[in-house]
């Protein structure tokens, strides 16, 4: 997606009714970029060149979180409520990653992000 | 200035994989390099640890850093690569199931690490082990 605008984490929560699963809140949070992802080879290959990104994933290992962790990911979006390891939170916490849980699917989550980033009318 | 790190890596340990490469990450964040020349180094030295994890027994990581570059260099023992021009190739991968489903797996791993490196040597005997030496400087503009 390209940014119009941007998404600061209160409004990432109401857009997904999402859950902050991390105590870390960055004041100056915010995303623009969204990529949708269940192969972490792939973000490792296609994810360099963006920032202030959030992923939209069902992965909920550690290595997702490594991956982000490697390209700058700031914020990771557990899609559906999949139920996440407190040992990932904290790692999380300790490397500056927000995550985040909601009850939608990759599908929708992804659309209400797009949504809000790409104004209807300046869809491509 | 001369920085020198060693990390074993046990393979199949999906658990702690990733560590050293988060430990590397945090060194190099704190010699101000640019913001891509971190994430060209982290994630090559990831995608190797992920590989040793994945496909040898045990491997050990040491990495060593100049004023210059960093260079990687990763020694595992395990299967080796038969083939390194195959192994070399987007989509080739003889990565287990159990590995596909953590998310890696789809033959990106040595393709990724080339991408990223400015020098990249591999060396592998079949039924011992697997060398890679990965250099990347740091006044290299080359796009990835």
């Amino acid at each position: 997606m390209e940014n119009n605008t941007t998404i600061p984490l209160d409004r990432l929560k109401e857009l997904l009714d999402a859950r902050i699963l991390t105590n870390l809140c960055p004041p100056d949070f915010h995303i623009d970029h969204v990529i949708c992802s269940e192969l972490l080879s792939d973000i490792l290959a296609y994810a360099r060149n963006v920032e202030n990104t959030a992923l939209i994933t069902a992965l909920t290992n550690t290595q997702v979180l490594r991956t982000a962790e490697m390209v700058d990911i700031k914020c990771i979006v557990f899609a559906r409520n999949k139920p996440i390891h407190q040992s990932i939170i904290d790692i999380a916490d300790e490397i500056g990653i927000v995550l985040v849980s909601c009850p939608l699917s990759i599908f929708h989550a992804a659309g209400r992000i797009y949504r809000e980033l790409k104004p209807e009318g300046t869809w491509k | 200035m001369e920085i020198n790190r060693k990390y074993n890596i046990e393979g199949g340990n999906f658990a702690d994989a990733g560590y050293a490469s988060s430990d590397i990450r945090k060194v190099i964040k704190q010699l101000g390099l640019s913001p891509a020349i971190i994430k060209k180094i982290a994630i090559a030295v990831y995608e190797a640890e992920i590989n040793v994890v994945a496909h040898a027994y045990r491997g050990v990581m040491s990495v060593t850093i100049d004023r210059d570059k960093c260079q990687v260099i990763v020694d595992d023992e395990g299967p080796g690569i038969p083939d390194i021009d195959e192994a070399m190739k987007e989509g080739f991968s003889t990565a287990s199931e159990k590995v596909r489903e953590m998310g890696f797996g789809a033959g990106m791993g040595l393709p990724n690490i080339r991408q990223n490196a400015d020098d990249l040597e591999i060396d592998s005997k079949v039924d011992e082990g697997t060398r890679l030496k990965i250099t990347i400087f740091f006044n290299q503009t080359r796009a990835v």
